[in-house]
């Protein structure tokens, strides 16, 4: 078959193969009039090439895959072994090999972390985060990283997402320990009520596991959860006798909700377990404390009197030490003090029948309102700066933020 | 049925006479299918010089020991002496044969320079030198569109164009950012906004890296962190680092371009062994400095994301200028893209540490400042803002970076230029024995227009009443070979000199021009036309007038020839002489 000829500038058939167009006079104008052969054979190419490239480049990634997979055993390798740094490079030229691999990305951002290198590794979780944002695990180490940075708000959203995220292993027991983990966070930061309402719904999962138990009565008595904290602990030292923590646990909650005898029967018991200088502090704050209140048992009236005036007297005495600390009388107008004043000395104490309180009680209920007053008066002027009186702080209103 | 038959048979006549597709739809089609080629032979490329890569400088299974530092010695050798030896059309830089085939071999680009390009090039980055794949790849994608404008036979004029169009294919596929592939062939190659061309452009352009991504994967070079411009008191800090960038590539193109001329004057038989002394040189480096190896890109991306010290990377930064300025004037095969992105990056991170010891305002991440040092150094030494300016918005997808990038990018071509007049691929092209015209040249180049030769006022236009004595002594007084006379409701036509002397002759002075004379059309030019447009009219009228923009009837001037020979200097003979033979009037 004989191939005919086609000026492509004014059209017109030339009978050979020529330099020049005899009607217009056009070089290198000369179209083969074939021209769909030349596309078949274009196209045919093409298609042979695109085969050849993408099989070439099928066998590149499974390579790569292989490298990836050696440099992220080596990672692991060096993880296990705490060698960061190595493992640092191991992870980098696996995601060499595969740029949007997330477990290496992963691995890489651990090893940042574990390295010190939180900027890098919180690129890495951005990154991570963007391509599986409900990942529970991505979110918790980006929850880690903003409390690390004190960047609260963040922390407190990331932690949220982590724990309705989604989590592989033991989705539980982990969702728990982040539960817990925010409490702490959120009491750290000053959340105390936010604290308390997310510590009360990890009460509500009634966790398993002692270990869990104790993060949870140790996060109830941050939280203010007094009555909560002895429960748990309380199930804690029922469960296991030798369980000294959670004695020590058990008589904290009873010295913050005011249970001083039994709070000194559990440190007492703590301490006959294993004796520390802690438990020991504890044991003497208890035993002050019971000598001083005056609502202990088993006393008469004179002796609640007697308690309940020598309370208020240290509460005003720590007033006037908070209102003028060099004993300079102020020039300024002062805080009223609490005006009436009961003592044992302003007339006989008349106990009533069997023991029961009278105008002595009165006294007494008086002494502990002044007493109070005062204190709460001085908490307010000196705040955390008040004097310390530790015996006072519990009976008069828990201790000092 | 006839008349259905006969159309039928007119049509299987129409098809069997003219070719499939006409030039123009040809030209698009070849677009497209030159975006698709280059792409593919880009991806090759690439994942070649990977494969190379894995088997050499980071292979898992070979020692450790003196084998990674002799293997860019050997690698550079190999190129060097395929490009010598088997392919001289290989030789040199992309960038500048691809000029070449544009403006001086009509498109022509031998196909074997795309075969010895792919496997020197290979060679050579593969092992660890450290170039760059964007200009083979560059030079590539012209080839293969070359040998494609040559199979479908394309006019002259189109096989000139088809060379900047696979340029832009291979650069879009080699880097991933088809915007600015089409603007540094725009900037670069073609140097002109050529509407047709840049249609073709684009579209190579998007087919290339639609394939590339199709096979290696929609991720980009980078991962770009979030970019913020904390406070404008840091754009000075931008400044100073587009100052940087500025004299660093003027030194760097001061430096290279005589090294380059003194090794090529060397005696044959050291010349060929220096690639290898440069290769050697490289193994050292990478020895202790392995981030200078190879193009670089996880470097930077590393340094994108904080992974290292300012110091450290300044010290990567001149240790890569250095090998990189020794490996080009050895004549290592590859390309100096990738490099002067690294040397930009590493060069605005380390001014970025530095200047947070320093500077008493808040800053922004050291990562922002690498990010907009990219393009810094590439500007200067390309001599290609917009390029420079559009592919780091392209990197980063974020136009809050387009003002620092503007300011550094800006700062850094004038600083260069300042220093250094003439490129470094003016100079290297000129080395290599061509003469091209620089995109710099062709911009600064004045274009003349018809305002600045015309003649102001209507001094040669009269109007038809006027009796063609006066009309005549006109004419005398202007010098001109014509008039222009106004007839009626703004019309204007032009009268010969000849045709006015003849009818004084004839006795006809106080007679109207208009009766007297024959009237000939005419055609109104603007103010602002280029003189070449007004001169394609000249070529057919004697007189041309000069009409505003805002009110076509309101004649400001006349142009004619000797007009257009004053503005451009040439002498005007003043004699008017009788023209022997009557002008040919034009249709109208």
């Amino acid at each position: 078959m004989s191939n005919r000829y086609t000026c492509v500038i004014c059209h017109n058939e030339i009978p050979h193969r020529i330099a020049e167009c005899p009607y217009c006079r056009n070089r290198s104008a000369i179209a083969e009039g074939a021209s769909p052969r030349i596309l078949a054979m274009v196209f045919g190419i093409l298609v042979v090439v695109f085969t050849a490239t993408g099989l070439y480049t099928r066998s590149f990634k499974i390579e790569g895959r292989n490298r990836g997979q050696v440099r992220f055993t080596a990672a692991e390798t060096a993880m296990a072994q705490e060698r960061f740094e190595d493992a640092i490079g191991h992870y980098r030229d696996a995601l060499l090999h595969a740029r949007d691999h997330a477990g290496y990305r992963l691995g890489l951002t651990r090893a940042l972390l574990a390295a010190e290198r939180y900027s890098e590794a919180e690129q890495h979780l951005g990154a991570l985060r963007v391509a599986d944002p409900t990942s529970g695990l991505i979110n918790h180490l980006l929850a880690r990283q903003a409390a690390r940075e004190w960047r609260v708000e963040e922390a407190i959203a990331y932690y949220r997402t982590a724990i309705h995220g989604r989590w592989d292993d033991d989705a539980e027991t982990t969702r728990l320990q982040l539960r817990l983990d925010f409490v702490d966070l959120l009491d750290r930061t000053g959340r105390h009520q936010l604290a308390g309402a997310e510590a009360l719904e990890v009460a509500q999962l009634h966790p398993q596991r002692p270990e869990d138990r104790h993060r949870l009565g140790n996060v109830l008595l941050k939280a203010g959860l007094y009555d909560r904290a002895a429960e748990v602990f309380r199930s804690l030292a029922a469960a296991s006798s030798e369980d000294r923590a959670a004695v020590v646990g058990w008589a904290e909650s009873e010295l913050r909700m005011g249970n001083f005898e039994a709070s000194l029967e559990h440190f007492t018991a703590a301490e006959q377990m294993r004796s520390d200088a802690r438990t020991g502090r504890r044991v003497a704050l208890s035993r002050r404390v019971l000598e001083l209140d005056p609502s202990a048992t088993g006393l008469d009236i004179s002796e609640r009197l007697h308690r309940s005036e020598v309370l208020a007297q240290r509460a005003t005495a720590i007033l006037e030490a908070c209102r003028n600390p060099l004993r300079i009388s102020p020039a300024g107008p002062s805080t009223p003090l609490p005006e009436t004043r009961a003592t044992s000395d302003s007339g006989p104490a008349e106990p009533g029948t069997n023991g029961a309180p009278g105008i002595g009680a009165a006294a007494v209920s008086d002494n502990l309102r002044r007493a109070r007053d005062a204190w709460s008066v001085a908490r307010g002027l000196c705040g955390p700066t008040l004097a310390a009186d530790e015996p006072l702080e519990y009976l008069l209103g828990g201790p000092v933020p | 049925m006839r008349a259905l038959r006969a159309t039928l048979a007119r049509l299987v006549a129409m098809s069997q006479r003219s070719p499939v597709l006409d030039e123009p739809q040809r030209f698009l089609l070849l677009s497209i299918v030159i975006g698709i080629f280059s792409g593919l032979v880009v991806v090759c490329f690439h994942v070649s010089i990977e494969y190379l890569n894995w088997n050499t400088i980071h292979s898992l299974s070979l020692p450790a020991g003196v084998l990674p530092i002799v293997w860019p010695a050997l690698g550079g050798l190999a190129a060097y002496a395929l490009v010598q030896f088997v392919v001289p059309a290989a030789r040199g830089t992309g960038l500048v044969f691809t000029k070449a085939a544009v403006y001086a071999s009509d498109g022509y680009i031998p196909f074997r320079s795309v075969l010895g390009k792919f496997a020197s090039s290979t060679l050579s980055i593969g092992t660890g030198n450290p170039m760059g794949p964007e200009d083979p790849a560059l030079q590539m994608g012209a080839g293969i569109a070359s040998l494609l404008g040559r199979v479908f036979h394309l006019t002259k004029d189109h096989m000139r164009l088809i060379a900047p169009i696979g340029a832009a294919a291979g650069i879009a596929a080699a880097f991933n950012t088809p915007i600015a592939a089409v603007l540094f062939v725009m900037e670069e190659v073609v140097a002109a906004w050529n509407a047709g061309v840049l249609g073709s452009i684009v579209l190579s352009s998007v087919s290339a890296v639609v394939v590339s991504r199709w096979f290696l994967g929609d991720e980009p070079l980078y991962r770009v962190p979030e970019f913020e411009l904390v406070g404008y008191s840091e754009l000075l800090i931008y400044a100073a680092i587009g100052v940087a960038g500025g004299c660093l590539s003027a030194l760097f193109t001061r430096h290279t371009i005589p090294l380059r001329s003194r090794i090529r004057r060397f005696p044959a038989r050291y010349r060929h062994w220096l690639p290898a002394l440069a290769g050697l040189v490289v193994g050292v480096v990478g020895m202790f400095a392995p981030e200078t190896l190879g193009a670089g890109y996880d470097v930077i991306d590393g340094a994108l994301h904080d992974r290292f010290a300012w110091d450290l990377l300044l010290v990567i930064g001149v240790l890569k200028l250095v090998t990189t300025a020794l490996c080009f004037s050895c004549g290592t095969p590859g390309g100096l893209f990738a490099p002067t992105l690294f040397v930009g990056a590493t060069l605005g991170g380390g001014l970025a540490g530095l200047a947070q010891l320093f500077w008493p305002l808040s800053m922004s991440s050291t990562s922002a400042y690498v990010l907009v040092g990219i393009g810094t150094f590439f500007g200067g030494l390309f001599r290609a803002p917009m390029t420079s300016v559009f592919m780091v918005v392209e990197l980063s997808a974020s136009y809050v970076i387009i003002l620092p990038v503007m300011v550094a990018n800006t700062v850094s071509v004038l600083v260069s230029r300042r220093l250094q007049h003439e490129s470094l691929f003016a100079l290297a092209a000129s080395q290599d024995g061509f003469d091209l015209p620089s995109a710099e040249e062709r911009r600064e180049t004045p274009v003349m227009h018809v305002e600045d030769a015309m003649e102001r006022g209507t001094d040669r236009m009269v109007s038809g009443r006027t009796p063609v004595s006066r009309a005549a002594e006109a004419v005398r007084s202007t010098g001109s070979q014509a008039l222009l006379v106004r007839i009626r409701f703004g019309q204007l036509a032009w009268v010969e000199r000849r045709d006015l002397l003849r009818a004084m002759k004839k006795g006809q002075g106080d007679e109207r021009v208009t009766a007297a004379v024959r009237m000939r059309p005419v055609v109104r030019i603007y103010p602002d036309l280029n003189i070449d447009q007004a001169l394609q009219n000249l070529a057919v009228y004697p007189l041309l007038p000069v009409a505003s923009r805002m009110n076509p009837s309101n004649i400001v001037g006349t142009l004619t020839i000797d007009d257009v020979h004053r503005a451009y200097g040439i002498p005007v003979r003043e004699t008017v002489s009788e023209p022997a033979a009557e002008r040919p009037a034009p249709q109208t």
